[in-house]
């Protein structure tokens, strides 16, 4: 094949891939904001025909019905993600200073949480947490999502340590640093980009957590639960409305991410 | 100050033997290079003097010091690496400050100290830069500079100039000599380059898996090598080494399949209990010349080769062996019939384990 017919068969394959992950939000956002005529036709269109806020106004001006599960969904995303850097990054940097295969042993260690399904482990979760006083609240869904991000976070951050030059870490000994000053005033300064993905990407998992949530709330619904309540009664255009809320602050951190994740960033520490 | 002692250190990882038993001792203020190919264990010896590496057994002392089991923080040592491992989101400034901070030293004496460092290093008018706007030359400087800022009783250099050009490298090393005059403080110098450790050490550690083949001065290890691989590690071009059979024949004679060397008379004793072995016959391209006829040797030019001061001829002297001699006046070039003139002197013989016979 030659070139031209090469490029253009490539384009096609990639527009064709990327309408096939975009139309199904498409369809969110065209239902969050079309009028219901649009929606119950018998031939829906696929343009928006009669464009209104209308849905947005409804669930904003909802109050606390729509505001109590925003806060709590950010507040655990936070907490969760907070809780996790604070426990994973110690553990990722020990790790990682273990031998090769050591190394990758505890890693498979950690994954052997995520190889149980969480529909099955959630019910004995949600047991010992009402024991424990944890059901229905933010921190016990925190430690709940935790359970499904530290084995993330930690494979994230065990990579960042890794490659992290050895020589910074072995110069700052030989200027006189103990283990830890050089962990805090060299590693960790400059391990803070891969750091932040891992934060986000802690956030993002508990962000848009439906299973644990579900078991583990009584009252007080996060996000993903209000958006499963408005598909359970049939409210399409509130489901429509609560999941393009949701998707918003996952589409910036995506993006963020992408710009993060950029070799280069420790040149001109290291010659040769 | 200090001086430096290493009683009969190990290194091993896993299968490996980094280091195999040795000893070695460095007295103070002493500028020693340690010299080897890749793989001799160089930098695992650094690396356990600095206390980065644990030694798997024996002792490393520093003064009177038994540090064999300090951190390296505890040992007051500088080290420079090969890439240098400049802080990349420090300044140059905050780099050399770097380890007068860590021990919490005062403000007006860090500054008072990175100024003159970086005046001495000619590095002043970039004290506000970051590692990575700066050239290799200067990145080398900031790394030095670290080093000499906190006054440590001993400098660890692990091959400094080896990512430099040439021109560079031939530069720094005159500093580096100043810096030790200046400094008088004990330095141990990593290289494999043996022209960088011919210059700059007053004395020459030759590493070979994980010992010390030969300690000495530069000088003495060119011209009075202890063993085989000393003798062909040292010099360039390297010198020509034949293995020849020991006879006598009124006189001491080596030969080897048409090559036959009559040596002088008082070679004799020495080479004696050799009778009808094997030696290694060695010399310096430099201690041999091409003659027109005559000579300990003769043979056909292959190819010279111009190395600005001296020219060096291959000349193939039977049996596809080939010896790198200097190559003297207006000699006949390629293809010439030449003799080869070896200076008694200057002949080195070596047993068949690679160490030397003395005569």
């Amino acid at each position: 094949m030659n070139r031209p017919v090469k490029r253009t068969f490539f384009w096609m394959t990639v527009l064709i891939l990327v309408c096939l992950l975009v139309f199904p939000m498409y369809i969110m956002l065209k239902i969050s904001v079309s009028a219901p005529r649009d929606v119950f036709t018998q031939n829906p269109p696929y343009l928006v025909r009669h464009f209104t806020l209308s849905h947005f106004r409804d669930v904003l001006a909802s109050g606390s019905v729509f505001f109590a599960p925003l806060s709590k969904s950010v507040v655990t995303a936070l907490g969760t993600s907070v809780l996790s850097l604070l426990l994973t990054v110690p553990a990722a940097y020990a790790i990682s200073r273990f031998r090769y295969r050591a190394r990758y042993g505890l890693i498979l260690v950690i994954f052997l949480t995520r190889m149980i399904p969480e529909i099955s482990i959630a019910l004995p979760v949600s047991i010992t947490f009402i024991k424990g006083g944890l059901f229905d609240t933010v921190f016990g869904l925190m430690l709940a999502h935790l359970v499904r991000v530290l084995p993330i976070s930690c494979f994230i951050l065990v990579g960042v340590f890794s490659s992290f030059p050895k020589e910074l870490e072995k110069q700052a000994l030989i200027d006189g640093a103990g283990r830890l000053y050089a962990f805090f005033k060299i590693v960790l300064p400059l391990s803070l980009r891969g750091i932040s993905v891992a934060g986000i990407f802690s956030f993002m998992f508990s962000w848009d957590e439906f299973i644990y949530a579900s078991y583990l709330t009584l009252s007080k619904p996060t996000m993903p639960l209000k958006m499963y309540y408005y598909i359970s009664r049939g409210n399409i255009f509130s489901s429509a409305t609560y999941a393009v809320i949701i998707t918003i602050p996952v589409l910036i951190f995506t993006f963020a991410l992408q710009r993060y994740i950029r070799p280069g960033y420790l040149s001109g520490a290291m010659k040769g | 100050m200090a001086e430096v002692k290493l009683e009969k250190v190990s290194k091993k990882f896993g299968e490996l033997t980094a280091l195999d038993q040795l000893d070695l001792f460095v007295p103070e203020g002493k500028f020693y290079v340690i010299l080897g190919p890749s793989g001799c264990g160089k930098s695992t010896l650094l690396n356990c003097i600095a206390g980065l590496e644990e030694v798997s057994a024996g002792r490393v002392l520093l003064g009177c010091r038994d540090v064999t089991h300090r951190p390296p923080y505890r040992r007051n040592i500088a080290m420079v690496f090969q890439n240098y491992a400049l802080y990349p989101h420090l300044s140059v400034y905050e780099n050399i400050a770097f380890g007068l901070r860590v021990r919490k030293a005062a403000r007006e004496e860090i500054s008072s100290r990175v100024r003159e460092v970086s005046r001495i290093l000619d590095i002043e008018h970039k004290l506000n830069s970051y590692p990575r706007e700066l050239s290799g030359g200067q990145q080398q400087r900031v790394a030095t500079g670290r080093a000499i800022v906190r006054d440590p009783d001993l400098f660890l250099f692990d091959e400094p100039l080896s990512n430099l050009d040439a021109k560079l490298r031939i530069e720094l090393r005159g500093e580096f000599i100043k810096l030790h005059q200046r400094l008088g403080k004990t330095i141990m110098y990593v290289t494999h380059d043996q022209v960088e450790a011919m210059s700059l050490g007053e004395a020459v550690v030759v590493l070979r898996e994980g010992r010390v083949e030969q300690i000495s001065p530069p000088r003495e290890l060119y011209h009075d090598p202890g063993t085989l691989f000393v003798a062909g590690f040292i010099g360039t071009p390297p010198m020509n080494v034949l293995s020849m059979e020991v006879g006598f024949d009124g006189g001491p004679v080596l030969a080897e399949e048409g090559i036959r060397i009559e040596l002088p008379e008082r070679f004799g004793s020495g080479l004696e209990p050799y009778q009808d072995g094997r030696v290694y016959f060695g010399f310096r391209p430099a201690a041999a010349r091409t003659i027109k006829e005559g000579g300990q040797m003769n043979g056909r030019v292959v190819y010279t080769e111009s190395l600005g001061e001296e020219t060096y001829a291959r000349v193939d002297v039977g049996s596809e062996r080939e010896v790198t001699v200097a190559r003297r006046g207006d000699i006949p070039g390629d293809c010439a019939q030449v003799g080869v003139e070896i200076d008694e002197k200057r002949m080195f013989f070596f047993d068949e384990n690679g160490n030397r016979i003395k005569i």
